[in-house]
């Protein structure tokens, strides 16, 4: 009843087939906000049996040491959103476009003011997709910086180096209204 | 309101629905189902079709769609391990570096791309357009709602796409018979109580934003700067790897209009890429003779074919060539032919614009240009 991530996807490997879905009731509700947050609650719809699909058939690589499935299923829930936008136009569409204007749509409402809306763009503008995804895990899935090393498979000493950077840019940005990106990849004005 | 929880503020997205948690669960009570069931599949039609043990997955390669819209009916062909395939000439590379003959292949591009001639640019209003065929991986889960079951179909495509340097655009595809992979697929299908698949004809618009032509004019052209941007995820973000900067180079070329510049740089980033293979000479899906060489990632060859006398990306295919891609070797689980590019005047025009004069990317203020020598050019240049 109790079982750790780990053990219910060891319970899977060993051929238990109701393991994996009890996993996937504990944790497909987060997996669904982590899509949603970055895409649209549409398009998570659509990738979460996607995203659930692929982590059963990879569940071998799951290091059953690790109590919390979170870090690795959001690495896969990364991954097929990549895949899918860069489905949607041939070349990856860079995710500085992306994570802006995409789930921006959805959040507009919640924000009041306009300049706020803008000085959030701003702030996620003035980081690498790197950082960006370091600091959204930490702030909007509330992982640690140890669980952010393990979902994006990086040293835990990049990973808080890169979430230090990535804040401090982003508040930078946030709170000067006249920077602007150095990123090359920007939409053209 | 201080940034960081402004950001978090923003974070907060409604519950989702029970019925989408429903088909994920019902999709994984399927895979769990024959995953355990496993060799009792029924392979009496299909005597290659071996599952390998625990396949690991790749993410990092280019991915197929997943497609779980609801449509009309289709005829649906059973075909088990696909015979349409290139044919390898070469033999595969040394794992620590390219092979020589890759790298020689892919050395003698670069120097056929930086002799094109100089290009043209996309100006505003005006649009990039590419035309290709393609098949592509569509993976269905768990429909109809309540159904069961998950299965992979090859969808073939027809698809045109015009881009603005704005980003603005348009997007039609439309879609020929689907073709079951395995016969594990079409017995999930079958369980699932063999619901339409959806390829109904697409055509989206897009206003500014909505797509996005690649600017190029800013990478550099010198190969080390380029392998160097490339590989340190400046270019694109990504996981780590020569396969993704395998896969990193096709993007930059897929309707892309790389200058003959760029296109020569990342030929000659590629020639240095530790598991490229040359595959000779192949044949791509319309019959067109190229040169190709490919990455292998997690048992899945990824394909890419030049015209050896422009340089230009002509098609690309990816075939399973080892255990890991949960489909037999030999089956081909993608493709791709790039028809005609052109640069046009409307999301309605598939003409090419006249023609201004040529600029040079040093004198252009966007530097994006079309080379001439792009895959459209090439049409009706077929090979027996």
């Amino acid at each position: 009843m109790d079982d750790t991530d780990g053990e219910m996807v060891e319970r899977s490997r060993a051929g238990d087939p109701a393991a994996f879905v009890e996993l996937f009731w504990h944790h497909g509700p987060a997996v669904h906000a982590y899509l949603a947050r970055r895409t649209g609650r549409q398009d998570a719809d659509e990738l979460l049996s996607d995203v659930w699909l692929r982590a059963f058939r990879s569940r071998s690589n799951y290091d059953h040491q690790v109590a919390d499935a979170r870090p690795w299923l959001y690495g896969i829930a990364r991954n097929v959103l990549r895949a899918h936008w860069r489905r949607r136009q041939r070349s990856y569409r860079p995710s500085a476009e992306v994570a802006i204007s995409d789930p921006w749509e959805d959040a507009d409402d919640r924000i009041d003011a306009a300049a706020q809306r803008m000085a959030l763009q701003r702030g996620l503008a003035a980081l690498s997709e790197d950082e960006r995804e370091v600091l959204l895990l930490v702030v909007w899935e509330h992982l640690t910086p140890a669980e952010v090393a393990l979902a994006l498979a990086i040293p835990q000493g990049t990973a808080r180096s890169r979430l230090h950077r990535a804040r401090t840019l982003f508040r930078g940005a946030f709170e000067i209204p006249t920077i602007t990106s150095s990123r090359s990849w920007s939409k053209e004005a | 309101m201080d940034a960081l929880h402004l950001l978090e503020e923003v974070a907060r997205v409604e519950p989702v629905d029970p019925d989408v948690l429903e088909r994920t669960a019902d999709a994984l009570r399927v895979a769990a189902a024959l995953d355990a069931r496993g060799d009792t599949v029924d392979t009496r039609s299909a005597p290659d079709l071996r599952r390998p043990a625990s396949p690991p997955r790749s993410f990092g390669r280019r991915p197929g769609r997943w497609r779980l819209r609801t449509l009309q009916g289709a005829a649906i062909i059973v075909v088990v391990g696909l015979a349409i395939g290139l044919t390898a000439v070469s033999r595969p590379g040394s794992p620590g570096g390219p092979a020589p003959a890759a790298a020689a292949v892919l050395k003698q591009l670069a120097l056929v791309a930086a002799d094109q001639p100089a290009v043209i640019v996309p100006a505003p209003g005006q649009f990039l357009y590419v035309e290709s065929d393609e098949a592509y991986q569509s993976e269905t889960a768990g429909l109809p709602p309540g159904g069961k079951g998950s299965y992979s179909v090859l969808l073939p495509e027809h698809r045109q796409i015009w881009v603005g340097p704005d980003g603005s655009g348009r997007l039609f595809e439309t879609y020929g018979e689907p073709v079951f992979l395995s016969a594990r697929d079409h017995a999930a299908w079958l369980a699932a109580g063999s619901p339409s698949i959806p390829h109904a004809p697409s055509d989206t618009t897009f206003g500014p934003g909505g797509l996005y032509l690649m600017k190029l004019s800013d990478l550099p052209t010198d190969p080390s700067a380029l392998a160097a941007d490339l590989s340190s995820r400046k270019i694109e973000g990504g996981p780590p790897g020569a396969a993704e900067d395998f896969t990193q180079i096709g993007d930059l070329l897929r309707e892309t209009d790389a200058s003959p510049a760029l296109r020569s740089a990342l030929y000659q980033v590629a020639a240095a890429l530790p598991g490229v293979q040359s595959l000779g000479s192949v044949t791509d899906h319309s019959g067109r003779t190229g040169v190709g060489v490919a990455y292998v990632d997690h048992g899945v060859q990824d394909e890419l074919v030049f015209d050896p006398q422009t340089s230009a990306l002509l098609g690309e295919q990816n075939t399973v060539v080892g255990p890991g891609a949960n489909y037999p070797v030999g089956t081909v689980v993608g493709w791709v032919v790039y028809l005609q590019s052109a640069v046009v005047d409307s999301t309605t025009s598939t003409a090419a614009a006249d023609a201004p004069e040529p600029i040079s990317p040093s004198t252009s203020p966007a530097g994006v240009s079309l080379s001439p020598s792009n895959p459209g050019d090439l049409k009706g240049t077929t090979a027996p």
